[in-house]
């Protein structure tokens, strides 16, 4: 029987079963997905954001507490738990550290695709790098690893979990560990579940992650009354390519088009400001957007000159030479598709465009407007790409405290749950999304829960 | 689950290689994680669109260290079944063929060819030590097949080579680009010059390289610097055996103990740990890495190049004894097919791989990449 229970197999998991089995206890892993997907969206992230004073290979310069801080203000609108907060962004530098001591390799700073190298430190080939290396190390450290094993539920009785239930080899199973740590991720890909809040659309969303996401644990410790924290109904989601799969399509499924062109519905009609802001401050809400469409499918419209200026996409983009051309192979009115491009282009300015900024090169007399690059959709070969929203994670989660205990209704904690990962970083990131600090939560919350379960496990 | 052969699917012809690199280029063209690996994906970045003379050139560049298999969330079982190490292998095979017609036979027959080129190799020398003879009073070996007779077997099978190599090289030029300039700077070569002598790219971006599993090495980092540099040494052995044989009219053989005696000794050990070791690594990969088809072609070469240096350290020990004769023509017939199969076989990867380092140290250059 291990000391320590941990549910999950992403990053938060490993930085938690890792930092249990340092502190001397034994420490089972239950992840619920096959070996070959194991590690839920951390699969996905590709970088971790740490707060440094100093410059730290390959972090340059340095990007102090008070500026990480202001920059989750601005992206969760204040939606967030300040003590927990800044608790997160004053460790992230020893859990960078610790990534590293563990395994994890960092790219150095590269010029190459995105300009984060002052902020964010790269995982060399991305997460499913770094999990394999927390895995190789988890191993080496003599921590259990089950794969394909589901917890079923996880009960709770007298302010402490008495056992843990789960499904593993087809047999239903059952444990009793000494402490727990939940690390199983949101339920965004529990389609039934965003059904509750958007009804049939949710049929229509991509999930960008995991298919394992299915918030299993989260639901069954909502059920036995431990606090919440989040909005229930939110979800963090972008625009991507309507070829996607259903699941696991991850980064490269994501479009940037949208600055550069105009989006219509299947009614041929614009319906938001393509140009509002600057790209990754916009990038979140068009997921939104598209949801409150017809069918929940979009498409955004370009011409060939255009498509230089974003990031390539996985799928071809859709040619014709003609806008009437292009109507027919999207199954779009061709009049109303020609109206619209045609009243868009006549409301461009002459000048002013600069892909390389807000450059204010706005429609004139247009609704609703498009307020930067705002430049007419005139040279053959005209290009579309279909859209829907592609979900990312979802904002409920469990409430902790600073040592990751998980509260119950009362407020008071539990005596041995703890969590770390997407099931508590609702209190962290109540709203928005800021790269790289999910991993940045996972990675501090997972070694807290890890050494406090360890220390509860071994009293 | 891992992928068909596309090369035995389509008889050794590229296009569905071509096709599939192409698919899967602009997935990872739109992910782009894998940027601190290696080449392939900065040098990747920088087109949008991939003509087969751009796939060609980014195969090449590609040295199937297989860290980006291991580090992909889109590796199969995946729907997407990205696997760049695979597919660069068999685009690479396909820009061979495009380069010598008598590639296909390699490709689709390894074993069959080697075997051929060896038989044919052997009779060309017995033809040589027939016509030629030995030398009257000749010393060692020189009594079985007389300075004449070598040299114009050595210049036959050293001829072919060259023009083989020269063709091939000027062929991949033509259809692997650039078409954009003229070629590389001076400083580009060297730049190319260095990545190809250190095996810059078999470090996985400084982690190692996945080849034996999941786990990083740089095992086969060494075992090619072992073949590579003991090649090297052989050769260098052969070089100056001839300019102290024709020059300084030092007649061989030399001593164990002399420059050429050792560098052919150190350098012949080298190669077969280095080929061992190599054949070691493709025996225990699986198909989710390779496919049947290029482990078979790649072997064929790494067959020759043991076989040349066992028989040549065989050569030395049999020196004075009866066994010379047999020792002798069959290192003479290994190095033959050595040399006749580079121009057709998987040695052509050094010059193209020597090309592309250059033209991407160019590329680099010219966009003020580094």
């Amino acid at each position: 029987m291990p000391d320590v229970l941990v549910i999950g197999g992403g990053n938060a998991a490993l930085c938690a079963a890792i930092s249990a089995r340092a502190a001397g206890a034994s420490v089972m892993i239950l992840e619920s997905a096959p070996r070959h997907m194991r590690a839920g969206n951390s699969r996905h992230t590709r970088n971790i954001r740490v707060m440094h004073t100093t410059p730290q290979a390959p972090l340059l310069g340095q990007y102090e507490a008070s500026e990480y801080f202001d920059d989750l203000l601005k992206v969760t609108g204040g939606r967030t738990d300040t003590g927990l907060a800044t608790l997160v962004i004053e460790q992230s530098t020893e859990a960078f550290q610790f990534l590293r001591s563990h395994g994890v390799h960092f790219q150095r700073a590269l010029s190459g695709t995105l300009n984060l190298s002052r902020t964010n430190a790269f995982f060399l080939g991305g997460g499913k790098a770094l999990v394999n290396a927390l895995y190789a190390t988890a191993e080496r450290m003599g921590i259990a690893i089950r794969y394909d094993a589901e917890v079923q539920s996880v009960v709770l009785r007298d302010q402490r979990i008495g056992f843990v239930e789960f499904q593993s080899e087809g047999e239903h199973k059952s444990l009793i560990p000494k402490a727990v740590v939940a690390a199983s991720g949101g339920f965004q890909a529990n389609l039934e579940w965003l059904g509750e809040a958007w009804g049939d659309a949710a049929a229509n969303f991509a999930v960008r992650g995991t298919p394992y996401a299915q918030g299993k644990v989260l639901r069954n410790l909502i059920e036995q009354g431990v606090a919440t924290v989040g909005d229930p109904t939110q979800c963090h989601a972008v625009a991507v390519d309507a070829r996607a799969p259903q699941f696991d399509g991850g980064i490269v499924t994501r479009l940037d088009a949208i600055p550069f062109g105009i989006v219509v519905n299947v009614r041929a009609e614009r319906f938001h400001d393509e140009g509002e802001d600057i790209w990754p401050k916009r990038y979140a809400i068009w997921g939104r957007l598209i949801a409150e469409q017809p069918g929940q499918c979009a498409w955004v419209i370009c011409d060939k000159p255009a498509t230089a200026l974003f990031m390539p996409s996985c799928y071809p983009a859709i040619e014709a030479d003609t806008l009437e051309g292009l109507a027919e192979r999207l199954g779009l009115d061709a009049p109303a598709l020609a109206k619209i491009v045609g009243s868009f282009n006549a409301a461009c300015p002459k000048s002013g465009f600069d892909a390389a900024g807000l450059d204010g090169c706005a429609t004139v007399g247009l609704s609703p407007p498009k307020s930067n690059w705002a430049a007419p959709i005139a040279t053959p070969p005209f290009i579309a790409y279909p859209l829907r929203p592609g979900i990312t994670f979802t904002y409920l989660g469990v409430k902790v405290d600073r040592h990751a205990r998980v509260q119950d209704a009362t407020d008071q904690p539990v005596d041995n749950l703890y969590a770390a990962g997407e099931i508590m970083a609702g209190s962290i990131l109540g709203q928005g999304y800021l790269a790289g600090f999910g991993m940045a939560i996972g990675s501090v919350f997972g070694r807290i829960a890890g050494q406090e379960a360890a220390r509860h496990a071994r009293t | 689950m891992h992928g068909p052969d596309l090369v035995a699917l389509t008889g050794s012809k590229g296009e569905a290689a071509l096709a599939e690199a192409r698919r899967a280029l602009q997935i990872c063209n739109a992910c782009r994680y894998c940027e601190g690996y290696c080449a392939v994906f900065p040098a990747m970045t920088l087109r949008r669109e991939f003509a087969d003379a751009d796939l060609i050139h980014l195969a090449n560049l590609c040295h199937g260290c297989r860290d980006c298999l291991y580090a992909c969330q889109y590796a199969p079982p995946h729907e997407f079944g990205i696997n760049i190490p695979k597919t660069m292998s068999e685009v690479r095979i396909e820009s061979y063929a495009r380069a010598a017609p008598g590639t296909r036979l390699l490709v689709d027959r390894p074993q069959l060819a080697t075997a051929l080129l060896l038989g044919m190799m052997v009779a060309l020398v017995e033809l040589y030590r027939r016509l030629l003879g030995g030398d009257p009073g000749g010393r060692g070996f020189y009594a079985v097949m007389g300075r004449e007779a070598m040299i114009a077997f050595g210049l036959t099978a050293a001829g072919f080579a060259l023009t083989g190599l020269t063709i091939g090289l000027l062929r991949y030029r033509a259809f692997a680009g650039p078409a954009d300039h003229f070629g590389p700077s001076l400083r580009s070569w060297w730049r190319a010059a260095g990545d190809a002598a250190t095996l810059r790219y078999l470090g996985g971006g400084g982690v190692g390289c996945n080849d034996t599993g999941e786990s990083f090495s740089y095992k086969r980092r060494l075992y090619h610097h072992l073949m590579a540099w003991g090649f090297a040494a052989c050769f260098a052995a052969t070089s100056l055996g001839a300019i102290y044989d024709h020059l300084l009219h030092w007649p061989a053989p030399y001593p164990w103990i002399s420059v050429p005696g050792l560098l052919g000794t150190v350098g012949g050990i080298a190669m077969i740990a280095g080929t061992t070791g190599l054949i070691w690594l493709k025996r225990i990969e699986g198909d989710s890495v390779s496919s049947p088809t290029t482990r078979a072609f790649d072997r064929s070469l790494l067959i020759l190049l043991l076989i040349a240096a066992a028989t040549g350290l065989a050569n030395r020990l049999a020196h004075g004894t009866a066994t010379l004769t047999p020792a002798l023509i069959m290192h003479l017939a290994s190095i033959g097919a050595l040399l006749v199969a580079m121009p057709l076989g998987k040695f052509m990867h050094a010059g193209f791989r020597f090309l592309a380092l250059a033209r991407h140290a160019d590329e680099r250059r010219r966009l003020r990449i580094d």
